[in-house]
């Protein structure tokens, strides 16, 4: 493809970018006028918006098949796959403040989820197909297209690839991708909102407590978070966090382990919040691990601990910080704040 | 001139006026369009619905259309594409011929025969999105969480959708 003509595919893109933005029922006015200034600032740029938006406006015009359905009966045919998220996310709400309460009730749920599952990847819907880890376990996933993910300890992801993308939702936990180049087909990872596209590299995703931490160990990828419309670019050793509260921190070094390196058994954190280790650790122990009061996860941490021995690793946290570790019958044990002597 | 509003609209217009003036004006400022004559083109189109009484929230359904019109008004100046459009709606309608500026046309009906048969060719997942929205009036975010994937991930599907459509009408 000659220069001018990708320069022009880009601005069609662009086109229909805001063609959708402008329709999406959410824009906002610094949308507006970042739409304005983009048309204002190159002809071309209006004239592909007007071509889009023409197609756009004969959508209205034609007819559909199953246009004589309901969104409702529509809606129904993704039934499985929102209540298979739906579910949990509820879970988590559910299970954090009280879960110390009863293991039947998990094993319930636990078993509430495998049958949504089955519903979830026997649908014709979508070729989508969707992978789980249990605590402790960690898995090797290989794709049609060369690429093979790492899927992290208490983890879930749905791969669905077809003709133009190869797009992985990870619903939660973490992996670590190694990414065939596939300039046709971009690769993009979705966790909650939060967009990650790549053309070949190697990166790590993970869920934290109140983050959601990306790191990248070779190659070049872009961040986009769900409330910013800009991207962020990243390479090798930068990593950039999303906070909960959907922002995201500026492009840093890495910091504590290397992109992908808990698939050998080890994490290593370098002034990292203890609610982040904690997190970390909660997907590697069967039995829970509670800060109280939850203030407790502000300390900050530098450590290194085996993935096969959390408890060795509260011990050594013990003696590092102003904490005591404290067990409970089932298990569950609670770090709670040392007693002045 | 205006039609005198009726029953349920009149209602709507006394109870909501002020308060969609205001959410216009918080969420896209002064104008232009300025909120005031959206919010009165809002509820000239509303009294034009004879489905009005059939709708479960009118006045989530009034903010909504309030929305769409000023952001369509927006577009509109902003592309210099004025009421041609609408001009070019009314010959149709009148048996002439189309004739409008340059750069806007409506499609020809060659055209949107094209469109329909590139509609077959679409996954059933891009046509039901697409059908969500566009007829079914939901936005990215709604669709998402009615099906469970991020608001992005309902836009990249309609995205490619949209692409694969104009691709099959500019092909010739």
């Amino acid at each position: 493809m000659s220069y001018t003509a990708e320069h022009n595919e880009a601005i069609r893109e662009q086109a229909r970018d805001w063609v959708l933005e402008l329709s999406s029922g959410d824009v906002t006015r610094d949308e507006l006028q970042a739409f304005q200034a983009w048309i204002e600032a190159d002809q071309r740029h209006k004239r592909a918006f007007n071509e889009s938006q023409r197609v756009w406006d004969g959508l209205s015009e034609v007819s559909f098949v199953d246009r004589e359905l309901s969104a409702e009966s529509l809606l129904e045919r993704y039934a499985a796959r929102r209540e298979y998220i739906g579910l949990r996310q509820w879970l988590k709400g559910r299970f954090k403040p009280v879960v110390w309460t009863g293991g039947a009730v998990v094993a319930g749920a636990l078993v509430a989820v495998f049958l949504l599952l089955d519903v979830f990847t026997t649908q014709p819907v979508s070729q989508a197909e969707l992978f789980t880890t249990r605590t402790a376990e960690i898995r090797d996933i290989e794709l049609d297209d060369g690429s093979v993910i790492t899927l992290g300890t208490k983890s879930g992801m749905i791969v669905d690839f077809d003709e133009h993308q190869r797009r992985i939702q990870l619903v939660n936990g973490e992996a670590f991708f190694d990414v065939s180049k596939d300039p046709e087909r971009p690769f993009v990872v979705d966790f909650r909102g939060t967009e990650i596209r790549v053309l070949g590299t190697r990166f790590d995703v993970r869920e934290g407590a109140a983050q959601l931490r990306i790191t990248v160990l070779d190659g070049l990828i872009e961040v986009a978070p769900e409330i910013k419309s800009s991207t962020t670019r990243l390479s090798a050793g930068q990593q950039v966090k999303v906070l909960s509260t959907g922002e995201m921190t500026a492009v840093g070094s890495v910091t504590g382990d290397k992109p992908g390196d808990w698939r050998l058994g080890r994490l290593f954190y370098e002034g990292e919040y203890l609610r982040e280790v904690i997190a970390d650790a909660n997907r590697y122990h069967e039995e829970k691990i509670i800060l109280m009061p939850p203030s407790l996860g502000d300390l900050k941490v530098t450590a290194s601990f085996d993935t096969e021995r959390i408890d060795q690793m509260l011990n050594t946290l013990q003696l590092a910080l102003p904490i005591e570790v404290s067990r409970l019958k089932g298990g569950t044990a609670i770090l709670i704040k040392q007693a002045i002597e | 001139m205006e039609k005198p509003f009726s029953g349920l609209i009149s209602d709507l217009y006394k109870k909501h006026w002020q308060e969609l003036c205001s959410y216009l004006r918080s969420r896209y400022g002064d104008g232009p369009p300025e909120p005031e004559d959206i919010a009165q083109s809002t509820f000239a189109k509303l009294s034009e619905l004879d489905t009005l009484s059939q709708i479960d929230n009118p006045k989530a359904f009034l903010f909504r259309t309030a929305r769409n019109l000023l952001i369509d008004q927006f577009r509109r100046r902003v592309t210099g594409e004025k009421y041609l459009v609408r001009e070019a709606e009314y010959a149709e309608a009148s048996g002439l011929s189309a004739v409008s500026g340059p750069e806007h046309v409506l499609m020809s009906r060659e055209e949107l025969t094209m469109l329909e048969s590139a509609l077959q060719g679409l996954d059933q997942r891009e046509r039901d999105f697409l059908l969500l929205h566009r007829l079914h009036n939901l936005g990215f975010t709604e669709i998402g969480r009615r099906v469970g994937m991020s608001r992005n991930g309902v836009k990249a599907i309609i995205k490619r959708a949209l692409e694969k459509c104009e691709k099959a009408v500019n092909q010739q």
